[in-house]
Order: C-alpha cells, then structure tokens, then sequence
C-alpha cells in the first residue's frame, strides 16, 4: 500500500462492513434463482444442433399436448422483433429473441416452453420437430471476409427506433445496412500524419497478435423470473448490472410502456460487463409470463450459458509502430479484425474502444486505428472488464517489449518516456485532470525491484509490464444518474440509487459517501437501490460509471439534503446557516455548541413547522456534461465510427508488473509475484478497491495463463469449469495492490473508476514477463503450458 | 444446473442383499459410494440406471486399512482422504501416499473412495458433455454408435483413463477381491482392464470391488502428475514409482490411454531405459484439452523426473 493521504475524511478512504456482508455470507441475501413465486412456470429453450442452417417447420404439438405444459412458443410466434446490445442509427439491430428463418450459431434458441416443473419443460422439448436445412457455415473471420464465403446476413433494415433515436436523433438517421463479405461494421480513427510519422522513425515493426474469447464465468447461473399482471405490468428479477438497458428492451419488444417495466432488486453474483444488455432468456421470460399470467422462471445451466450467453470478443490484431532510435514512438497502425459471431451486438462501440480506452496511455502524436466486425457462425461476443482494452493492450505492449529488445532499451524506460501527462488534452478534447499513471509505473517498479532484478541473467526467469486506462462511464444511453435522499423521523437517511449491487460493494460505497456529506454514523444511512420502480433514472454499472457518475449523483443528493436541513436547523436553533455544522448525527452551532438539533429532531421540524416537508433531496448529474443532443442539434456527440466528439470525463488507469519463472521442459509458469498500482481517484472505501483491484489482477491471470473459450466447428468445446479454466486459489501468486490516490477533481470527492484497468494491466504484465523468460514470443493469448513448451523447444532446436 | 435423471434409489444394508440385488439387476443399476465421479456423469446423461445402489451404510466393514500378515488390506469404501492420514500407507507405499494426496482437491477426496476412483470411466473431451451437446456429433463408440468422433476410422475407443490411485497401486502390485453372488475371487489389479476405452473394466455388471490387497512390504517410491491448475484437474499425465529393497519394482503411466502403461522392470539400468520406451510406446490421440506430441513429451519429462528423484 501506498501511503494514502488523509484528508479528514471521517467516513471515506475507511474500509466499513460490508452493509450486505452478513446477507450474503450467511446465505440469506437472495439471488435470482433463489426466489419461487406462487404458482411459477418453468422455462426451458430449445437450441439448435447446427451452426447455420434454414429452419423449413418447427412442429411443437406433441410438445403442447405434454401434460404440464402451459405454453410453447417459437420465432415465428413473436415475429420480427428485433434487439441488439448498442444499436445505432447506422447499424440496425439484426437479432430476434428466437431464430425465425434460419439459425446462425449452434445453440440459437428456435423453441421455448414453459411447464409446470422444469423436468417436464425439458421433457417437452425433446417432443418439439424441427426440420433444419443445413448450411455451410464459416468460422474463421478471415474466411468470411473472402469472395464467395457462405453469407450469415443479408439486407438488415431497421425495424424499430433505437434508444439514441427515442432521445432525440433524428429518426431520418437511420438506414439499412448491407453485411458485404460478412463485414457487420468498421471503425477507422486518424489522428496526425501517420506516413509522415513512420518515415520519421528509425525503426519499424509490424506483427500480428491473436486474442480468443474468454468467459465471464461468473458464478451464479444466469437467470430471471417474470412476473406479468393482467393490468399490464411486469415485474422482472434479473442478474443484471443496469436496469435501463434491460427494461428499454423489454418494453420495446412486448410493446408496453417503458414505466410499466420494474425491475426488481437482486443480489448479482458477478456480472463482469457480461449482464447489461437484454438477453434473449429473458425477454423470453417475459413474453411466456405475459401468455400465461403467471409468474416464470428460467435458470440456465451452466452449458447453456457457454452456449446461449456472449463471452468476451475475439481479435485479430495487426499493429504497425514506428519509434526513433531513442525510444520515443512516431506513429502506429493499429487493424483489428473483430470475429464478432452471429451478431454484431457491442461490435461499433468495442472497435472504438479499443483506440479510445487505451489512448491516454501513451502519447503517440501519429495514429490510424482501423477495425472490422466480421460475421461467422458462432456465439456472438460481448463486453467483458475493458472492453476491447485488453485485447488492444497485449498487443501494444507486447510490440513495445520487442522494440525495446531489438533497441536494447530498458523496458521502464521506454515507456515512462512516450506516457502522456497530467494536465494532457486527447485529440477528441477529453482532458486528463488527474493523471498518476507515471506514479503508478515508477511505485509498481520500485516494489518489485526493477532496477536490479531487470538486469538478472538467470534464464528462465522474466519481468512484464503491463498498463492501462479506461473511461469512467461514457456518454451512452442512458447518459445519465440520478439519486434521492429521504429524512425519516428517526434520523436516519434513506438513499434511492438506481445502482445495482453486483458483488462490489455499491451499497456501501453509496452510504459512505451519504454519511460523509451528512456526517451522520454510517449506521443511519440506508441503501435502497437497484429497483427500477423506486429508484431514479440512472446510468447503470457498465463502463465504469458507477461512481465517477452514480456517485456524484449521491453526493449531489445527499448536499441537497443538507442543504434543506440546514435551512430548517438555522429557523429552529435561530442562528444563521454560516454557524452551522453537521457533527455525528447533530447539527450543532459552531459559537454556541450547546444549541442543537437531531437530525431525528430536523425531520419533525420540517413536518410540524414547514408545512409538511419532510426533507428529501435530489441530485444528477450527466455522464459528460458538456455533450448533448436534442431536436436536430448536437454538441460533442461521440461518433463510433470516426472517434470524433467527447467520449468520458475522467479515466482511471493502472500499471502492473509480473515476475514469473518458467520451467523450460515442460513450459509451465510458476508466477513469483504481481504488483498491480492503480490509480482510481480517491478510495472511497480502501478494502473495496483493493478488491477490486485483486480480483481484476485473478481475472487477468486467467486470461494470460489459462482461459479460452474453445471451438470445434462452431461447437463450445470447453462449456464447463472442469474444461474452462479459471485459475484457482492454488495457482495465484502474492498479489500487491497499490493504489495511487490521486484526485480526480470532477468525481465524488475525487474518485473515478477502478478496476478494469488492473485486468489489462495484470494480463500484460505476466504475458510479457513469460516471455522474457524464455527469450521468445508468443503472439496469442492465453500463454498455455504447451504453447510455451512449443516456443522453448523451437528455440533449442525441437529436442524434446 | 443439469437435472439428474430418474432412477430408484436403493440402499441395502449387508453385502449380501447387494450382491444378490446385483445378481437380478446388475445390468440396470449402477453402484454409489463417494458418487464424485457418477453423479457428473448422471447429470451428463452418460449413464442412465434403473437403480442407484448407495452402498455408503453396508454394514461390513468395508473402510478401513488392515495390516494381515504380509498382505495389507484396504476397504473399497476407504476414502482418498483416509489414505491421505494413513501412517501405514505412507511409510510403505510413498506412491500411493502421494498419489492419493494429489487426487482432484481435498474436498473431493473426503467424499470419494478407492473402490470408485479406480472404477472409473475413461474420459475424452468428445464423450464427457451433456446430452444436448452431444446431439451436434454422431455417436460415438463409447456411446454405443459406429464410429469415433476424434478419429476418422478408429476401430477402438481411445478415451483415457485418468485415475490416479490405479497407476499407485499397480507400481505396488496390488490385487483386487472382486465378489459376486456366487463367491469372492483375488486378481492382479491389471487384469480388471480392458484396454477398451469403451468398455474399460473386465468385471461383470452383478460384480462388486470389495477390497485391495498390497504385498506388505517396505517400498521407495513416488508419484508426479502434470495438471494444468494446481488443483481440482485430472492429470494430463501423471506416473508412479515403486521399488522394492531388491531394487525391483514397476513404474506405471496414468493418463496415457484407456488403461494404465505398467513397466516392470529388475534393475536401475533397465529402469533408466524405461522412459524412452514410454514415450515411443504411447499412442494417443487428440481427446484431452492437450495435443498427443505434448502429452508425450510429458510423460518422457515426468518419467525421467521421477526416477531422478526416487532413485537419489
């Protein structure tokens, strides 16, 4: 731990019980299956056997005369609804909740059935007839950008209004879009004088780098129940990170009012960026409660997950750099080709990211990023812990490591020389207030001992360093938080926050920073949040907005309140406000301490003395203020396609760094140590973010190391956690976190993202310091035992 | 979670009434002891039983580790754990001391028992999948159809038997005490497999595991596996080692095809040649999360590791 400044915080940058800790590990707090209602069907979804393949007649009959079965429904039933993750105006969405014509990866649901046991439901579907024409399929990316390669879309026309269209742009925006040679979208930023820049350089390098789709595996099985009322209401309990996205969708797709939507506050176990748009379980759900009124349930497997749920994007990277002789990078070409799956989902906006999340890294003054999502027959892909960041990152670094090889320069120095600086303005006008990446580089290196250990000989052994950066939440719908304070009559404070909390603390970060503002025990805030009905708008736990955004929006409410508060205590006590401090639950004057009010005593005041008001406060505030759309005129909007306008307010960033030592016969890595500095703004609560910050490092780990989702011929090899492997408690070495504690000015009492960024960090870190082990480069994650094993005995002549 | 299927749940309480259960209904009912092994594959729809026979509660005593002479007998029912605590085993046997010590995790080893963890069925990355997954291939010869899903026209099936105790017990010359309704009989523990992936036990389907006999005698020994995580992993290879006081002994490679490679061998230089022929002897096939060439330059590692370290 870094020395963490005090700034006379009494109830931040302090590690207070977890509020939901004793739920959760006692085992009462209840999680999405966890929950039986009265009189609750069970759903099961039949998937296809095929990658691509035309469906010519689905015969469900003997499947709805099954005793027990209340309802089966297939795509031709709900028609051509479609959804998709982030639709644009330009990229309409081109999924339906089940395949209508044909199928397009192996798993897509055709059939759905809902039954009175979940035995019975998976009875029916072996009774439902499907006749399939198969297809040929096409897996590879490359292969389906080819002349004549079998095309997975044709035409796709907009068929209904995206959430960007619905807040104002103009629906005379939107086009149909032709999948030309599979391609589903593409992304080209330029920045400087790229040609002149790679012929200022003194040395050029291009290379390709693979990275594979790994899983969010997050341990609760996805899972939701519906519950529609004959009055045209629909309760939803989902695992979620954001229930915005989740309830525009099902509102557009069962064409009911987005309000007669609630959903309902869960406990999420683990969502990774893998939970915030619709999934098709679960407008299924819906739409099978909304036939048979009554309340339903699905809770998919484990299987099924691998199978029907998106995993993390798969790339294909190729990175052009040119630096000069002493170090200093001059320009890079960056080409990404994004194997997006059967559908396009999060594809425009991941290939943007991947430029934008990584730009505040280094200061690069000549850049060309161009990206491609390319249809093939599998799974679709998603967002996952910095999306596109880490794909973009290993690339990056893994290219910088080998400069510096060819240059023999040192591997700190060369990037502590081409990092940007605080006080820095991006190219897209994107300003960085806070900046400590530098620190954090310099802290990671001196705890590891750098200096000495860099210039070791021992074989065998190697250093990696990894970094990042990442947004802290984006101008995306639902561009915005909000937040309500409410005084009781006892004293204590109630917080409405549309917040979910997905294992993370949210909860407990939100009461602190409450109790701070109000200086009232942490004890007497409490946290209502994630419910959609209750709480107010709000941008939701993706892309790191939830306290950059969220939390001011907290803060803001909770100042509100003491504002309101402080008018009431000045009339009551007859001083002035200036006299006024809020002290351990009390306001109390400052010239005469004896004179004073509970906060219990405020609450009364307001009701008998002010006509009723029992004190509550509000507080928003917009993702980047300055960015705004409305009735045809724009200021800043960000554009996926051309990364022009302003995309985030403050960005967090991390470094880390690996030492590992390999054994050279059998390639595997034993990881000595991983110190991972994180710079996050303040810690609001300092356990949390070291958690967070460990965890994102365990995660990496397993990117680096172990995971990867595996395919046959569109199949999921690996469905499982015996084939997928996550590292376990045995294979994680001492993990160092530091956290910089630098300030954001524009966040919740200087607080910005966290945690993302120590994935990409820690994935980094231990590719390239396994590969400085071995003196070789491996230019695909995950670094497999064998993989390594392959490159040593290449280098030592094939012996085996 | 994956729903298991619907069986008759049976739990006899003497050896008698389950072997003579056994004798009427042997072909449809599957036993369970630790059931860290069969439940997964219940749950798969690998196996579909008419009858679970919960042995856990017989009233013999089928769990302890008796020394009897020069004989030492181990109850089918002991668990991997109880091995683990066994002052006997690891004084004698370090092989299968060590092998049991790294079998799966240790929570798993409280459950299972010996008996099931050399009863168990071979694996490949083709055959161990739920029935819907299943569906997108052809069935294969494990699962009663024509043809391999890994190789084109292999006439066998090559699935791979991952056991670590087997490999222990056959370094030591262990025999097994099979018994059915008409008596009991004692086997070298090497003749109850098959070398068949898809049928890799010889014992009849009303045949009962009852207990494992080791020559009671003082070896040097050890076992190696290589896992990809540190824990929980079946081995993508792993061997074992005993020697006797005459320098006589075997080693055995797990994890290298559907049945346990078992080397005897009379001298340290012919155990010295040993791995050389492991790894020009091993036959195997794409069907584990490792290619073949790899697998085989493991065993070669591995084998020749743990001579170094035995033999030192």
């Amino acid at each position: 731990m870094m020395a963490i400044k005090m700034n006379n915080f009494k109830y931040i940058k302090k590690s207070p019980m977890r509020t939901d800790g004793k739920m959760i590990v006692t085992g009462k707090a209840q999680y999405t299956a966890d929950i039986f209602l009265p009189g609750m069907l069970y759903v099961k979804i039949l998937g296809s056997p095929f990658a691509h393949a035309r469906i010519r007649k689905i015969n469900v009959e003997k499947a709805r005369k099954l005793s027990g079965v209340k309802a089966v429904i297939r795509g031709e039933d709900i028609g051509d609804k479609r959804f998709s993750f982030i639709d644009t105006p330009a990229y309409p969405a081109d999924q339906t909740p089940l395949a209508i014509d044909k199928v397009r990866f192996m798993g897509e649901g055709v059939a759905a059935v809902a039954a009175t046991t979940e035995a019975i439901a998976v009875k029916a579907l072996g009774l439902i007839d499907v006749e399939y024409e198969e297809l040929p399929a096409v897996f590879d990316p490359e292969e389906a950008m080819k002349e004549g390669a079998p095309e997975i879309h044709g035409r796709i026309e907009p068929n209904t209004t995206t959430a960007w269209e619905d807040f104002g742009i103009p629906r005379t925006k939107s086009r149909s879009y032709d999948a030309v040679h599979n391609i589903s979208n593409r992304v080209f930023i330029e920045n400087g004088d790229v040609e002149k820049g790679f012929a200022d350089a003194d040395y050029v390098r291009e290379d390709r780098f693979e990275v594979p789709s790994t899983a969010h595996a997050a341990l609760e099985p996805h899972a939701a129940i519906a519950d529609y009322q004959p009055t045209g209401k629909l309760d939803v309990w989902l695992s979620h990170m954001g229930y915005e996205h989740k309830r525009f969708w099902l509102s557009k797709l069962l064409d009911i009012p987005i309000s007669s939507v609630r959903v309902r506050k869960t406990y999420v176990g683990g969502a990774f960026g893998g939970k915030i748009s619709l999934f098709a379980f679960e407008f299924i759900t819906a739409l099978l409660s909304k036939i048979t009124l009554k309340p339903v349930k699905t809770v998919l497997t484990r299987e099924e997950v691998f199978f029907t749920c998106p995993s993390a994007r798969r790339m294909i990277i190729t990175l052009k750099t040119g630096v000069k002789r002493n170090g200093r990078i001059t320009a890079q070409h960056v080409k990404i080709i994004d194997d997006v799956g059967a559908y396009r989902r999060s594809s425009p906006t991941a290939l943007y990211l991947a430029h934008v999340f990584r730009n505040p890294i280094y200061d690069i003054p000549n850049i060309r990023h161009e990206g491609y999502g390319v249809y093939t027959n599998k799974i679709f892909t998603t967002a996952k812990r910095g999306h596109g960041l880490q794909q973009m990152v290993f690339a990056v670094e893994s290219q910088l490591d080998m400069i510096c090889d060819r240059l023999g320069i040192d591997k700190l120095e060369m990037r502590l020389k081409n990092l940007r600086k605080a006080g820095d303005i991006l190219p897209n006008g994107d300003k960085l207030r806070s900046y400590a990446l530098p620190e954090c580089l310099k802290a990671a290196a001196e705890k590891i001992d750098w200096k000495t250990k860099s210039k070791r000989k021992s074989s065998f052994k190697g250093l990696g360093i990894g970094t990042a950066s990442m947004f802290s939440g984006a101008h995306n719908y639902p561009f915005a938080s909000a937040a309500m304070t409410r005084l009781n009559p006892d004293g204590y404070v109630t917080l409405y926050t549309g917040q979910t909390e997905f294992g993370i603390g949210v909860d407990t970060v939100m009461a602190q920073i409450v109790a701070e503002v109000l200086q009232c025990p942490f004890d007497c805030v409490i946290v209502n949040s994630g419910d959609s009905e209750v709480s107010p708008h709000d941008i939701g736990n993706w892309l790191s907005a939830g306290m950059f955004v969220s939390g001011e929006a907290v803060r803001r409410a909770a100042s509100d309140l003491k504002n309101g508060m402080s008018k009431y205590a000045a009339e009551g006590l007859g001083v002035s406000e200036d006299d006024l401090e809020f002290v351990n639950g009390w306001i109390s004057s400052k010239s005469y301490p004896a004179k004073k009010l509970s906060f219990s005593a405020i609450s009364k005041y307001g009701i008998q003395m002010a006509g009723g008001d029992p004190l509550i406060g509000r507080g928003y505030t917009k993702c980047v203020p300055e960015v705004y759309f409305w009735n045809g005129k724009y200021n800043k909007t960000a554009s996926l396609t051309s990364g022009k306008g302003r995309f985030t307010e403050a960005y967090g960033l991390a470094a880390a760094i690996a030492e590992v030592e390999v054994d050279r016969e059998t390639g595997k890595v034993t990881l000595l140590r991983l110190v991972v500095a994180d710079d996050c703004g303040t810690p609001i609560n300092v356990k949390s973010v070291e958690g967070q910050i460990v965890s994102q490092a365990v995660m990496g780990i397993g990117d680096a190391l172990f995971e990867e989702v595996k395919f046959e011929k569109g199949i999921v090899m690996n469905p499982n956690f015996l084939e997928y492997l996550i590292p376990t408690a045995a294979d994680i070495p001492e993990i160092d976190s530091l956290i910089a504690d630098s300030y954001e000015p524009n966040g919740p009492f200087g607080a910005k993202e966290v945690g993302e960024t120590s994935r990409a960090a820690a994935i980094t870190a231990v590719a390239n310091a396994v590969c400085d082990a071995i003196g070789q480069r491996i230019f695909s994650l995950p670094l497999t035992s064998d993989k390594i094993r392959h490159a040593v005995a290449g280098k030592d002549g094939g012996q085996s | 979670m994956n729903l298991l299927p619907e069986f008759e749940y049976k739990r006899p309480e003497t050896l008698k009434e389950t072997l003579d259960f056994l004798s009427h209904h042997g072909g449809k009912a599957l036993l369970l002891a630790g059931g860290t092994d069969l439940v997964p594959r219940l749950k798969l729809g690998l196996k579909k039983p008419d009858f679970i026979v919960d042995i856990k509660e017989l009233k013999e005593d089928l769990r302890s580790i008796i020394p009897e002479g020069n004989k030492v007998k181990i109850g089918a029912l002991a668990t991997i754990h109880a091995l683990t605590e066994s002052t006997l085993i690891r004084e004698n046997f370090p092989a299968l001391h060590k092998a049991a010590v790294s079998t799966a995790s240790e929570t798993i080893q409280r459950r299972g028992t010996i008996g099931g963890n050399i009863l168990q069925d071979t694996r490949c990355s083709h055959y161990n999948k739920s029935e819907n997954w299943r569906k997108a291939f052809k069935s294969c010869l494990k699962m009663g159809g024509e043809s391999c899903n890994v190789i084109k026209g292999a006439k066998k099936c090559l699935s791979v038997y991952c056991g670590d105790l087997a490999p222990a017990l056959l370094s030591l010359d262990a025999s097994v005490v099979i018994m059915n309704f008409d008596g009991e009989r004692e086997h070298p523990l090497e003749n109850i497999f098959t070398g068949d992936g898809n049928r890799p036990f010889s014992l009849s389907e009303s045949d009962f595991l009852k207990e494992i006999i080791l020559p009671f005698s003082k070896t040097k020994g050890g076992f190696k596996k290589f896992r990809l995580r540190e824990t929980i992993d079946y081995p993508v290879i792993s061997v074992a080692l005993s020697v006797d006081k005459r320098g006589k002994g075997n080693l055995v490679m797990g994890s290298n095809g559907p049945k346990p490679g078992k080397y005897k061998f009379s001298s340290p230089e012919e155990l010295d040649r040993i791995p050389q022929r492991v790894y020009k002897g091993m036959k195997l096939i794409n069907n584990m999360q490792m290619p073949p060439d790899y697998r085989k330059h493991l065993a070669k590692t591995f084998t020749e590791r743990l001579i170094r370290d035995v033999m030192r």
